[in-house]
């Protein structure tokens, strides 16, 4: 069934239809003219023959022959039939008085008695009926003509009005057709992704966008078979896929939608020259939908989209995540290593990395074999050093380093640029370690800066003491102590412990926290040595102080203890006797915690100590001189080169009032 | 229409029947391998088919094959990782109609599973 369903050719048929119509009645017309001639032809040759019948007629001819003939005229101009012929009455406007009178005549030729005039005159009027009626036919026959003329040219111009309607159509066709092509060229010209149709062959289109050549870095259109040009980027493998994967497109049964996670050319690498002559690398995504005309795959539309920008973000972005990664990793593992032993690491593997460069830069050597096996053996002590320390990132990198080896050691015979990659995997450790030990000495001063600040925070290295919740007086205490440390030129944190009851008025305390002041300041100046003295100790350079205040029933307990020196009883004895506090032979006689006690002395004091607390009993006198007042025991343990404690206890009753007496004395 | 879900994992059989929402679909059956699919198939004659195509012991595009050769008409789903696009373009080309990939969530399954029968069903 050919298909006219566009309605503009309806027009067209409409007025083809009418044409055939105005066809058929001219010629019914035609042929109706053609006929009605036919009959006055045929009148006319009657009459001729009556006419001739009557000239030949002698005198004696019977009357029937007359009427015969008469009836015979009258059928010819009234219709009738004569011998099987049928004749139709004649026209109405005919001039009949010619008939009249020679039907009137016929009549009267029987009876004649002048038979040849009779039927001279009688012949001259059937004459002139023939010539009246040869030119009725004639002037018949010419309209006829002309009609048949008209409808000629009717027809003509009716074609003619058709052709014109044709090709106005046409035109009109035409004009659309352009319009469309515009429009579309215009699109095509304009959209930045490539489109592009492959046929059921699997050629691509001639109309394809302009942008498609472009994303692909040619100046002529694309053209051939889709495969082919595939092949110049793609894998055998992914060629495979996507002759599969459009295969499955180009049939109807699998679910377009459901099959785009199975496209292989989402990410297809495209290396595009520069001006300059370089290369570029571009990412490009091919998208396909089908084409359907009456549920039939027509065509396949293949969209081709430059996404290098979001492929180089999502790379970048991982990349960084990797980054991040691999920095928690380091930062972890630097809190977990001891700092000596994470310095020693970084040391030899520096020392391996080192090596490594050397042994690739190494021109003289071209035995590569031998390089990648020597080079395999620093990387292998590299990863057994981080893995005994646990430093996961640094295995991870040591262990892509030695697959990095593995993968072209496979290869029977070596030259030197094949070593290349691992110029990179070396770069790469390189700069691991640069992170690392960035964070190390990040790490390492702001441990230094916590240090300061009286929070004692070292890797590997517990102290007891985990309270350290803080006192009332808590930061004013390490602030005092960073003061008094900086002004003995050490370096001494603070760790305190307070359980001591909220009910207690700041005077009832009071003792306590003088004591505890001159205490710590006897710890810095006396008991911590100096940073470097430490060191050499084997101390850490800080030193701190451990201050407990402990509530019990009957009393309060203060502790101060510093990791300090401890007491020098020999240095003591001395200064005492060069003090003249005692005299040698009394010395002697002293035990150790009696010198040791000499400290509280009120002449004790170093001169320091008198300049900064010029007025007032100095540091342990002060201590000592207010123990007495709140009948307090003061306890001292120490141990030379460890530690010093000072122990107070404050029996309760006697603070509250032994606050009363305070006031006289102070 | 009956769905049948093939798949060694109880947890991904489990995963799929209670995800499942979509109203022109209702869980009918299930099989671990593609003979005990071919198997309960023949009884159940579900409309729709979810197969993984990772499974031991018949994988799952002889098992595509088998049950389109029984009847044409079922539309079958392939669940896979998408790392093996070879073996689900595979299952493709012998009868199956559409691919879904693991992992996926509640949407993804109804959304595939709808589209799967879309042409099938007056909304």
């Amino acid at each position: 069934m050919i298909n006219l369903g566009a309605s503009k050719y309806k027009g067209l048929l409409i007025t083809i239809s009418f044409f055939l119509v105005f066809f058929i009645l001219v010629a019914l017309f035609n042929i109706y003219l053609g006929k009605s001639l036919n009959q006055e032809n045929e009148r006319l040759n009657k009459i001729i023959e009556v006419h001739s019948q009557i000239a030949a007629a002698e005198p004696g001819t019977p009357e029937s022959f007359w009427q015969v003939r008469s009836n015979e005229l009258k059928t010819l101009f009234d219709g009738g039939d004569i011998a099987g012929i049928s004749y139709t009455p004649v026209n109405k406007q005919i001039d009949r008085s010619t008939y009249t009178s020679i039907q009137t005549g016929l009549n009267n030729l029987g009876t004649s008695s002048d038979f040849y005039t009779d039927k001279n005159r009688l012949n001259g009027q059937l004459s002139s009926l023939e010539n009246q009626w040869a030119s009725v036919i004639e002037s018949k026959e010419k309209r006829f003509q002309i009609l048949q003329y008209a409808s000629i040219v009717l027809a003509i111009l009716y074609f003619l009005g058709i052709v014109f309607q044709m090709v106005r159509n046409f035109d009109n066709i035409d004009s659309e057709i352009e319009v469309v092509k515009n429009e579309t060229e215009n699109i095509l010209s304009t959209v930045n992704e490539g489109l592009f149709l492959i046929t059921p062959d699997h050629e691509i289109g001639a109309q394809q966008s302009q942008a498609l050549k472009g994303i692909f870095g040619m100046k002529e259109d694309i053209e051939g078979n889709f495969f082919d040009f595939l092949n110049k980027y793609v894998s055998e493998n992914s060629l495979e896929i996507a002759k599969d994967f459009l295969g499955l497109l180009f049939g109807k049964r699998v679910k377009e939608k459901l099959i785009d996670d199975l496209n292989p050319l989402k990410r297809v690498q495209v290396n595009l020259e520069r001006r300059d002559g370089s290369f570029e690398t571009h990412y490009i995504s091919f998208d396909f939908k089908r084409v359907l005309e009456d549920k039939d795959v027509q065509y396949i539309l293949g969209s081709a989209t430059d996404v290098t920008q979001e492929v180089l973000l999502e790379l970048e972005l991982e990349e960084t995540r990797t980054q991040s990664e691999a920095q928690i990793d380091l930062f972890l593992s630097v809190l977990h290593v001891p700092p000596a032993q994470l310095k020693l690491f970084v040391n030899d593997t520096n020392v391996g990395l080192n090596h490594i460069n050397a042994i690739l830069k190494d021109n003289d050597n071209k035995d590569y074999k031998d390089k990648i096996s020597q080079i395999g053996r620093v990387i292998h002590k590299i990863k057994g050093d981080a893995a005994l320390l646990n430093l996961h990132s640094f295995e991870v990198k040591a262990h892509e380093f030695e697959e990095v080896m593995a993968e072209i050691n496979q290869n029977p015979s070596l030259k030197g640029e094949d070593l290349l990659p691992l110029a990179i995997q070396l770069k790469n450790m390189i700069g691991h370690k640069d992170s690392f030990l960035a964070i190390f000495d990040k790490f390492d001063s702001s441990k230094a800066e916590l240090d300061k600040a009286g929070l004692k925070v070292s890797a590997g290295d517990s102290s007891g003491d985990s309270e350290a919740a803080a006192s009332p007086a808590g930061s004013a205490i390490q602030q005092m102590v960073k003061r008094i440390a900086d002004e003995y030129g050490k370096h001494a944190g603070v760790i305190e412990y307070d359980n001591t009851q909220s009910g207690h008025s700041p005077e009832d305390l009071k003792p306590i926290e003088d004591s505890k002041i001159q205490l710590i300041r006897n710890a810095v100046a006396h008991g911590i040595e100096r940073p470097e003295q430490r060191i050499k100790s084997g101390k850490s350079a800080m030193g701190t102080i451990y201050i407990s205040t402990t509530e019990t029933n009957e009393a309060i307990e203060l502790v101060v203890k510093d990791d300090g020196a401890g007491i020098d009883v020999q240095a003591i004895k001395q200064k005492a006797i060069d003090l003249h506090i005692i005299t040698e032979s009394q010395a002697s006689d002293l035990d150790d915690k009696q010198i040791a006690g000499l400290i509280f002395n009120t002449n004790f004091s170093t001169k320091d100590d008198a300049d900064l607390n010029a007025g007032r009993g100095v540091g342990l006198n002060l201590v000592k001189e207010i123990a007495k007042q709140h009948n307090a025991k003061i306890g001292l343990v120490w141990k030379p080169e460890s530690y010093t404690a000072f122990k107070l206890v404050f029996p309760k009753e006697n603070l509250i009032e032994a606050n009363n007496n305070e006031d006289d004395i102070s | 229409m009956k769905l049948m879900i093939v798949d060694d994992s109880k947890i991904v059989q489990n995963m799929i029947q209670r995800f499942l929402t979509e109203k022109n679909i209702e869980f009918a059956g299930k099989a671990n391998n593609g003979k005990e699919a071919l198997d309960i198939f023949t009884i159940v004659r579900p409309e729709i088919v979810t197969m993984d195509i990772t499974m031991p012991e018949m994988d799952g595009i002889e098992a595509v094959k088998r049950i389109v050769a029984i009847d044409d008409s079922v539309r079958i789903l392939v669940v896979s990782a998408l790392a093996d696009k070879a073996t689900a373009i595979e299952a493709l080309k012998n009868g199956a109609h559409g691919f879904l990939c693991k992992p996926f969530d509640e949407r993804d399954l109804n959304d595939a599973l709808y589209e799967l029968i879309e042409d099938l069903v007056d909304e």
